[in-house]
């Protein structure tokens, strides 16, 4: 008997997925679907992505037009179709959470945190793989897998943490990595892997993670009041100060410029999002003032003033003038775009509609000299959004 | 057409067999496991009680002529290798929707069959589940395509196409709510014919209904009236409720949306559409058509079955971020069954022998799986027979 059930659903599926990849202003077509992390690599010119059928991808992080060209590098599915070198499979993450890359030299060496199953069917999820891409091809780094310790004495534990984020820190050839679950910050070295210092007691809940300048601002999304702050971790003596939000927060972004220093983050409990000006002396922050309250309102945006769904990532990118672009992308497909003047004396509030569901993950393209030139925002309907700094033109790549 | 009407398709096309009985095979109860057939189970219930679950086998690929539900005994003298065995399976109406327990051996199930005597309502039946049995002890009707069902304050809320019902616990008909009316006040995206799932807020002041069809509505139980649409999800199925936080599971999207009903405005019209924006806390991205979750308050997971992918998400909901997605396809099994886990569905938590598993009914390949909650690996897919429905067949 025809098993109707089964035959719906398949072409439910393939339906929603040929009206996903028609949809979208100023999309490109090409080997590009369901991404769930991306990183991009500035100085080599790289942008790596990981799907959810289980591929990590590499493109030409300038010249995404040649998408359609792009074949899968790596494929953990165990497809015998897909062009794979099976050490190298094993090696990639069944799904992965937290994905960075660093530059060393010419070659982009790729971090990718989530869910591993070993040989023997164990899942673990405390382990960091590391890959490295020479232009051509990857290899398995000799350190690889960096091995996350909560050090709380018992060794069969390899699935009870959850790991926040995950950010490289080019300049200091490091890796930084939250764990919600246990309260810490784990910092590696990106050259060769080994601890750069032992884990640091994160109060609360630690989530997302912003590097600028010497410091590390660390979001903590616990119910606990005393314990909503923002942790700042100066990274060259790992010292520890606060700034007090009174609001627990997921994610963050800080960025500076000869003017002073923003910063954004998003409330985890309300999904608003406070934009305030950070005075890196005293840790105190006030709200940026909005340049017409009528669009959103003084250091904060809110449910219908500039917050349509929820928020998936925060990115701040600096132009050469100092003026500071924020993108917001949000999993109703709308990306928030906020322009502060070098000045930083307010921001003004402009929304980018696309019809691509689940904008979240971000990464920045930087040109050679430092100055942001592409914003990248992954999205769970399978698209890749591409916005040019300083505007709010976005470009789909599917 | 919406799948989760194929059955009345289904009905339809059995009804107009002069003596189906003659056109499908009669459901087969034999509880040998060589012999155990469990047709589409959709829905599974834990009683650690008695070291056993209940399986709601809902027969959607009309296998049989009727369906069945299953009492499943768990031996778990090894914790680490819990075994299953058919103590009881007795044939039951087509269609069985969800299934909910008092936890004191009533079960209480929807079903999307018509009575023998009133072709416009469906089955709606009490059961008292003891160790190694279950019997009927109530049978009473619902109205049209139910499927959901909550019991909160010694009330069922059972949600059908349209309405929102209340019962007793002896199945006699309390009220309704007529969900038409968001529809009729012109807001967008409220058709309520495919209304899903049903929870009630521990004050009972309000419910919320999934649609996979449309927005999620707010009830307000005081007035017993649709109060309340949310734009955002527009294809939730199941819900649950965990204090203020609302999990609406969006099939379409593939999203867990996670809601604070602390923060939802009062209703200041009747009804009225609100911005999910003013009350969302954060979404999650998961597999493709997922079909049904549970929550681990304790241990803080959600877990969510895709059903299209054939994988479970493991969801921290400290973080709100998806760490695990673990596989039933048989090549990612830790040993060989004959079946693999494919169309996960209906999902629960039970401790047996002192360890916690989650169970997945797997309704595209006609078994019951097994997980290891610490360490997300399969331990039991039941029945490992080589029994091959026709649906088995095809998909091989």
């Amino acid at each position: 008997m025809m098993s109707f059930l089964n035959s719906f659903r398949i072409l439910l599926f393939v339906f929603a997925m040929a009206f996903f990849s028609a949809c979208g202003s100023g999309s490109s077509s090409g080997d590009f679907l369901d991404p769930s992390a991306l990183a991009v690599d500035s100085t080599n010119d790289r942008l790596f992505a990981v799907q959810q059928r289980g591929e990590l991808l590499a493109f030409e992080a300038s010249s995404l037009d040649d998408l359609t060209d792009q074949q899968p590098a790596i494929a953990d599915d165990g497809d015998d179709d897909i062009d794979t070198e099976d050490a190298l499979s094993q090696a990639l993450p069944q799904l992965v959470s937290q994905l960075g890359v660093f530059a060393s030299g010419t070659t982009s060496r790729i971090f990718l945190l989530g869910m591993e199953t070993t040989s023997a069917f164990e899942v673990v999820f405390n382990q960091i793989q590391v890959l490295d891409f020479d232009g051509t091809s990857f290899s398995e780094a000799s350190f690889s897998p960096i091995i996350l310790d909560d050090q709380n004495g018992i060794t069969d534990d390899e699935i009870d943490n959850a790991f926040s984020d995950l950010v490289v820190d080019q300049s200091n050839s490091r890796i930084y990595v939250t764990d919600a679950t246990a309260g810490l910050l784990y910092i590696y070295s990106a050259v060769d892997g080994t601890a750069v210092q032992a884990p640091l007691a994160i109060g609360g809940i630690p989530r997302g993670m912003s590097l600028d300048g010497n410091n590390l601002y660390i979001c903590n999304s616990s119910a606990d009041a005393a314990e909503q702050v923002v942790s700042v971790i100066n990274i060259t003596d790992f010292s520890e100060n606060e700034i007090n939000l009174a609001v627990p927060c997921d994610e963050i972004a800080v960025a500076h410029n000869d003017s002073g220093t923003i910063l954004i983050a998003k409330n985890s409990d309300t999904n608003a999002v406070l934009i305030q000006l950070l005075d890196t002396a005293t840790f105190a922050v006030t709200p940026l003032p909005s340049a017409d309250t009528t669009v959103a309102a003084d250091g904060e945006l809110v449910s219908g003033s500039g917050i349509s769904s929820t928020i998936g990532d925060i990115v701040i990118a600096k132009e050469t003038d100092g003026v500071l672009s924020v993108y917001l992308s949000e999993v109703d497909g709308n990306v928030e775009f906020l322009s502060i003047p070098a000045d930083l004396s307010s921001f003004t509030l402009t929304t980018a509609a696309t019809l691509f569901l689940d904008a979240n993950d971000g990464a920045i393209y930087l040109d050679t000299d430092g100055t942001a030139l592409s914003v990248f925002f992954i999205t769970g309907s399978g698209a890749l959004l591409q916005i040019d700094v300083g505007t709010d033109n976005v470009d789909a790549h599917s | 057409m919406h799948m989760r009407h194929l059955p009345i398709l289904m009905i339809f096309f059995l009804a107009s067999c002069a003596g189906s009985e003659d056109v499908f095979p009669s459901i087969i109860l034999d509880t040998t496991e060589a012999a155990v057939l469990l047709p589409n189970p959709i829905s599974i219930l834990a009683d650690e009680a008695n070291s056993q679950i209940l399986v709601a086998n809902s027969n959607v690929d009309i296998f049989f002529d009727t369906a069945s539900l299953a009492v499943l005994n768990v031996d778990s003298t090894d914790p680490l290798n819990p075994q299953l065995s058919a103590a009881q399976i007795i044939e039951a109406p087509n269609f069985a929707g969800e299934m909910v327990s008092d936890g004191v051996g009533s079960v209480y199930i929807p079903f999307r069959q018509e009575t023998f005597a009133d072709s416009g309502v469906d089955i709606f039946r009490k059961y008292t589940l003891s160790a190694g049995a279950l019997t009927l002890a109530i049978e009473g009707s619902v109205a049209d395509n139910p499927f959901g069902i909550s019991l909160f304050g010694g009330q069922l809320y059972v949600v059908s196409d349209d309405l929102l019902e209340i019962y007793d616990t002896s199945l006699t008909f309390v009220a309704d709510v007529d969900l038409t009316t968001a529809e009729s006040a012109d807001l967008e995206d409220t058709d309520s014919e495919f209304v899903q799932d049903v929870v009630v807020e521990a004050t009972g002041a309000r419910a919320v209904i999934s649609n996979s069809n449309g927005e999620l509505f707010v009830i307000d139980l005081a007035t017993q009236t649709l109060i309340q649409a949310i734009t955002g999800p527009l294809s939730t199925r199941d819900l649950v409720l965990d204090g203020a936080l609302l999990y609406a599971l969006d099939a379409n999207a593939r999203l867990v949306w996670i809601f604070d009903l602390d923060l939802l405005s009062a209703a200041s019209a009747t009804p009225e559409e609100v911005d999910d924006s003013s009350f969302l806390v954060a979404t999650v991205s998961v597999g493709t058509l997922p079909a049904g979750m549970v929550l681990d308050t304790v241990n803080s997971r959600l877990y969510v079955a895709n059903s299209f992918d054939d994988t479970i998400s493991v969801i921290d909901t400290l973080s709100y971020t998806e760490i695990a997605r673990v596989s039933l396809d048989d090549e990612d099994l830790p040993v060989a069954y004959n079946r693999e886990g494919r169309t996960p569905s209906g999902l629960t938590l039970g401790t047996f022998g002192g360890r916690q598993f989650l169970l997945v009914a797997c309704l595209g390949s006609n078994a019951v799986a097994l997980i290891d909650t610490l360490t997300l690996r399969l331990v039991e897919l039941y029945p490992d027979n080589a029994l091959q429905f026709e649906s088995d067949e095809e998909m091989e």
